[in-house]
C-alpha cells in the first residue's frame, strides 16, 4: 500500500514545573505517523505517553519542538480527537446526545445530526441504547459511546489513551476486535497508548517503545502480521517476546533511577 | 373479602419503611404538641411568671385570622399570606437572576472569582436582619421588603452554584475541547448542565431562607403580610397567641414550599438528564 506521512512529530520537548523543580516529561521525541496507520505506544509508567497525547490533542503546550500535519484533506475538520481511559462521557446526555456533541459544536443542522449519530450508533453496536444515560451502561458500552463520539468529530487521527485499561479481559478482547473493524471501515489513523504488550501486538502496524522519563522513542517494531491475528501463533509470540524484552529493559532502568533517588533521599 | 391485588399493595406498604417512618414522625409531632399544650405554660410561669399561650390557643388564633376580622387590613389571613408569598418570590427570583449567572461566571473565570469571592464571603454571615439600615436608606416601599428576601436567597444560590461549577470533573472540559467545543460551547453545554444539580440545591435552600426572612423584611417596609402580622401581634398588641399562630403558619407554608421545590427539582434534573 502506498502510504505517506500524515503527521510528523519533531524533537518534541515538554517540561513541567513542580514548585522550584523542573521535570522533563518528554525530551527529543520524534515520530512520523503514516496516513491510516495504527500505532501503539508502549513505555514504563510516567514516561510521558499521556503527555504526548495531550500535546497532540492541544490540551498541553509543548515546550519546544513541533507537530507538523503534512496533509489535511478536510480543511474544516479537526486533525486530532481523543478517547480517554475513563470515557469522559457527559452524564446528563443520552448515548445519542453524547455522540451528537461534536456535531453540535460543528454546527451541523438537527436532522443531519440525527442521521449521522444513528449511523455511528450502528457502527459501534449500540442500537437500542440510544436513549440510555451513561450510568446505565457497562464499561465496554461506555467506551463504545466515547469512540462513536470521537468519530463524530470526523478528525483524521484518533488519539486513544489506554481506552480499554479499565475493562475486564473479555470485554477488552472484544473491544480490540471491534476497534480494528471500525479502523478499517472508517480509514482512520490511530495513535493508541497501552500498557499491554499483548494488546499492542494484536492491534498495531507499528509499536513505539518509549524510554523512561524523559520520554523519547527507544525502538520501533513493525508488526507485519495479517489480521485477524492469532494470539497463539508463533510469530505473534515472537514479536510479543521481543517487545516485552525491550520494555523490560526500560522498566528496569526506570526502577534503578527510582531506587537511587530513594537512597539519596534516605541519606539526607 | 380483600382481593389478592389489594393484598399485594398492602404488603408492599407494610414492607416499606415508609409507614414506620410516618408513624414515628406523627408520634414525634403529637408528643411535641402535648408538651406545648400542657408543659410550656407551667414552665414559663415558674421561670418568668408569664403565661405561655397553649397550642390550642395559638391554633385558635390562627384559625380566627382566616375568617373576616374587623379592624384588620386586609381582613383575611389568606391575603396576608398572598402578599408575603409575592414578596418572597420576587426577592427569590431577583436573587436567582443575579446569583446564578454570577456564580457560573465566577466558577468559569478564575480572576472574576478572585475579585468577588472574598467580598461575598464577608457579606454572607451578615444576617438579612442587619441589612435593614441599608434597605431603609437605599430603597422605598415594597422594594425594602423584597431586598431583605433577596439577601436571604442570594447567598445560598451563589455559593451552591459556584460549588457546582468547581466540582465539575476537569476531564469533561478536556473531552469537550478535544471534541471541538469553543469556550462558549463549554460554558453552555458543559458548565451549565453539569452544575445544574448543585444549582437546584441552591435554589431550594435559597427559597427556604428567603421565606425565613419574611418577618424581618415586613417589619420595616410593609403594612400587611404574615411577617408583619406576627410582628404587630407580638410587639404592638402583645397578643402572643396570635403571634405563635402566625409562626405555625410560616412553618407549614415553608414546608410546603420545600416540598414543591423538591418536586420541581426532580422534574428539572430529569429534564436536564441528571437523574
Amino acid at each position: 500500500m502506498d502510504r505517506h506521512a500524515l503527521i510528523s512529530i519533531k524533537d518534541l520537548k515538554v517540561t513541567f514545573k513542580k514548585g522550584r523543580k523542573v521535570v522533563d516529561a518528554i525530551d527529543g521525541f520524534s515520530l512520523d505517523v503514516m496516513d491510516g496507520e495504527f500505532v501503539c505506544v508502549l513505555g514504563p509508567s510516567g514516561c510521558g505517553k499521556t503527555t504526548l497525547l495531550r500535546v497532540l490533542s492541544n490540551l498541553q503546550e509543548a515546550t519546544s519542538g513541533k507537530v507538523d500535519v503534512i496533509q489535511r484533506l478536510d480543511g474544516d475538520k479537526p486533525v486530532f480527537t481523543q478517547v480517554f481511559q475513563d470515557f469522559a462521557l457527559f452524564p446528563w446526555r443520552t448515548v445519542r446526545k453524547n455522540i451528537e456533541f461534536p456535531l453540535e459544536t460543528r454546527g451541523i443542522p438537527f436532522d443531519q445530526r440525527e442521521k449521522m449519530s444513528s449511523q455511528l450508533i450502528d457502527l459501534v453496536n449500540l442500537s437500542g441504547f440510544e436513549d440510555a444515560h451513561p450510568k446505565e451502561l457497562s464499561g465496554g458500552m461506555k467506551q463504545r459511546v466515547a469512540i462513536a463520539r470521537a468519530l463524530a468529530t470526523e478528525a483524521s487521527v484518533l488519539l486513544m489513551d489506554e481506552p480499554f485499561g479499565s475493562l475486564d479481559a473479555q470485554t477488552r478482547n472484544l473491544m480490540q476486535k471491534e476497534l480494528l473493524d471500525i479502523w478499517q471501515k472508517m480509514k482512520k489513523t490511530i495513535i493508541f497508548i497501552t500498557h499491554s504488550v499483548d494488546e499492542a501486538v494484536f492491534l498495531s502496524d507499528r509499536i513505539v517503545v518509549m524510554t523512561s522519563r524523559p520520554g523519547a522513542v527507544k525502538k520501533i517494531f513493525e508488526v507485519d502480521l495479517p489480521r485477524p491475528r492469532e494470539r497463539t501463533s508463533k510469530e505473534f509470540i515472537e514479536i510479543r517476546g521481543a517487545v516485552l524484552a525491550e520494555l523490560q529493559a526500560e522498566f528496569d532502568k526506570a526502577q534503578a533511577v527510582e531506587h537511587t533517588r530513594d537512597k539519596e533521599r534516605s541519606k539526607r | 373479602m380483600v382481593q389478592a391485588g389489594d393484598n399485594d399493595i398492602l404488603d408492599r406498604i407494610k414492607d416499606s419503611k415508609l409507614v414506620g417512618r410516618l408513624i414515628l414522625g406523627i408520634a414525634g409531632a403529637v408528643a411535641f404538641i402535648l408538651f406545648w399544650e400542657y408543659g410550656m405554660d407551667p414552665i414559663a410561669v415558674s421561670i418568668s411568671g408569664n403565661h405561655f399561650p397553649t397550642f390550642s390557643e395559638s391554633l385558635n388564633a390562627l384559625m380566627q385570622s382566616f375568617t373576616y376580622r374587623e379592624g384588620w387590613n386586609p381582613n383575611y389571613m389568606g391575603e396576608h399570606l398572598g402578599f408575603s408569598l409575592v414578596r418572597v418570590l420576587m426577592g427569590f427570583g431577583l436573587a436567582a437572576f443575579v446569583a446564578i449567572p454570577l456564580a457560573l461566571l465566577m466558577g468559569w473565570m478564575r480572576n472574576l472569582e478572585s475579585l468577588l469571592f472574598p467580598m461575598n464571603e464577608i457579606a454572607r454571615p451578615i444576617p438579612p436582619l442587619a441589612w435593614i439600615p441599608v434597605a431603609v436608606i437605599l430603597l422605598s416601599g415594597e422594594m425594602k421588603v423584597v431586598f431583605i428576601c433577596f439577601l436571604g436567597a442570594y447567598f445560598p444560590i451563589l455559593i451552591n452554584t459556584l460549588q457546582g461549577v468547581k466540582s465539575i470533573d476537569p476531564l469533561l472540559f478536556d473531552a469537550a475541547r478535544t471534541l471541538g467545543a469553543s469556550r462558549k460551547d463549554i460554558f453552555f453545554k458543559v458548565v451549565v448542565p453539569a452544575s445544574s444539580s448543585h444549582m437546584m440545591t441552591g435554589l431550594k435552600v435559597g427559597l427556604g431562607v428567603a421565606w425565613m426572612t419574611i418577618v424581618a423584611a415586613e417589619m420595616i417596609g410593609a403594612t400587611n403580610g404574615v411577617g408583619w402580622y406576627i410582628y404587630v401581634s407580638a410587639v404592638q398588641l402583645g397578643n402572643y397567641a396570635q403571634a405563635l399562630g402566625g409562626m405555625i403558619l410560616i412553618g407549614f407554608v415553608g414546608y410546603a414550599i420545600f416540598m414543591l421545590m423538591g418536586m420541581t427539582e426532580g422534574r428539572f434534573l430529569k429534564w436536564i438528564g441528571m437523574r
